[in-house]
């Protein structure tokens, strides 16, 4: 009894040490998270939203003016995207769904038409060279030479075939071998957002 | 043992994927490109080097019976801390490189397998070295599989274009493709060795695998 009790002490105080190490790290670090968290995204909600886009609604404050508020439509964020006289360009949707490991953060941007412009998978835990296939968008150089060409947004086959086609019925894309729930779970992070984005047009 | 041995112990003569047989699962997952491939090896040595530095330190005061579920939780510790510090201070293109391949290490059983086998018998500085050895070794053996795997399904390394026009062969960017080239590496390495003891008279044992050195079932 004895034995099991030193056991118990011991496993029990590696757990509270570790926990309170934990709790230290994570109330120290916690600040400086959320602002990389949100630097990522405004820079993601840039590269989704029409290029003339100068400012993006941002606010969460109740007293926030409405044009600087981000608009959450069935845990959707719209985040709106105005040029420099003030006038809306377009939104951009942030939708998370659960893929092959954790959710999938997803912008897609929309255009004043409905239009999707660009999908972008901002924040995701899939398998490296598997699941990434359908959420990094990674541009290809050659040892040889020809690289002048690679500025700009680098492709996606899976996240291109989005671009074109109509929030109110975003395109059917195939799934790719080996990345099919990832792939999937970028797919229903897009219809999410394209429903979120339907709904908030047809209430307003 | 020499510090030098210490560390150059697990890049070839007791490298972990390719002798010791560990972390397979990240190995056959992971090593899809040379690129993934280094960033898992950078990531897995600094938590291995970590965690078996906090091991060695620690050893002493966890009672045997309990030692394992002990490790599991100093090493889960020591990557989530290390996953906080990154998302917080690390630039966000490394974080973004490295970051998705953090919480694969929990898991990954290098870590626990040379916090029983070395640091918990070993001094911190040793333990250090071993942890940065094996790591290396890890990245290095890593590389080679992602390396040829790259090669072979795309015709890239790094990402780069090495064969204009070449054709996209699926298999072995899947986990098929892995268990093939794995099962050849493995296969050169066993020959190998094979020849080496046959010329030197004796006959070939795999290192760790004549439960000699392993503790666990003790």
């Amino acid at each position: 009894m004895k034995d099991i009790m030193r056991l118990c002490f011991s496993l029990g105080a590696v757990c509270l040490i570790g926990t309170a190490g934990l709790v230290l790290v994570n109330k120290i670090t916690l600040e400086p998270r959320e602002a990389a968290a949100k630097a990522t995204l405004m820079e993601g909600l840039k590269i989704v939203l029409p290029p003339e886009t100068t400012k993006i609604a941002f606010e969460t404050k109740e007293d926030a003016e409405e044009k600087d508020k981000v608009i959450v439509m069935d845990d959707v964020k719209l985040y709106r995207g105005y040029d420099s006289n003030g006038d809306e360009l377009g939104i951009a949707c942030e939708a998370s769904v659960v893929g092959f490991s954790g959710p999938i953060q997803t912008l897609v941007g929309i255009n004043n038409d409905g239009e999707i412009l660009c999908v972008l998978v901002a924040a995701h835990n899939e398998t490296p060279g598997l699941g990434t296939l359908v959420t990094d968008r990674k541009a290809q150089k050659s040892i040889w030479g020809g690289n002048e060409d690679s500025d700009g947004l680098p492709p996606n086959p899976f996240l291109d075939a989005f671009t074109g086609s109509k929030a109110s019925a975003p395109k059917n894309v195939d799934a790719i071998s080996g990345a099919t729930q990832s792939g999937n779970g970028v797919k229903n992070a897009v219809a999410k957002a394209c429903q979120a984005y339907t709904a908030y047009k047809s209430a307003n | 043992m020499s510090v030098l041995k210490e560390f150059t112990k697990g890049i070839w003569k007791e490298n972990p994927v390719l002798v010791l047989m560990l972390g397979m699962c990240p190995t056959l997952a992971v090593s899809t490109s040379a690129k993934n491939a280094l960033g898992m090896g950078i990531a897995t040595t600094f938590v291995l080097a970590g965690s078996n530095v906090v091991i060695s330190w620690v050893r002493k005061f966890i009672p045997s019976n309990v030692r394992i579920p002990c490790y599991i939780v100093v090493i889960a510790v020591f990557v989530t801390i290390v996953e906080m510090l990154m998302g917080a201070y690390a630039p966000a293109e490394l974080n973004k490189t490295l970051g998705i391949y953090i919480p694969l290490i929990v898991v990954n059983c290098i870590v626990l397998g040379r916090a029983e086998a070395f640091a918990s018998k070993n001094g911190a500085f040793a333990s250090m070295l071993d942890g940065l050895g094996m790591g290396l070794g890890f990245t290095l053996a890593l590389m080679a599989l992602g390396g040829v795997r790259e090669f072979l399904s795309a015709g890239t390394l790094f990402e780069y274009v090495v064969v204009p026009g070449w054709p996209d062969f699926l298999l072995f960017k899947l986990p098929a493709g892995a268990f093939i080239v794995l099962a050849t590496f493995l296969a050169i390495m066993n020959y190998r060795r094979i020849r080496k003891a046959e010329r030197e008279g004796t006959s070939y044992t795999p290192p760790e695998m004549d439960c000699s050195r392993c503790h666990i079932c003790k």
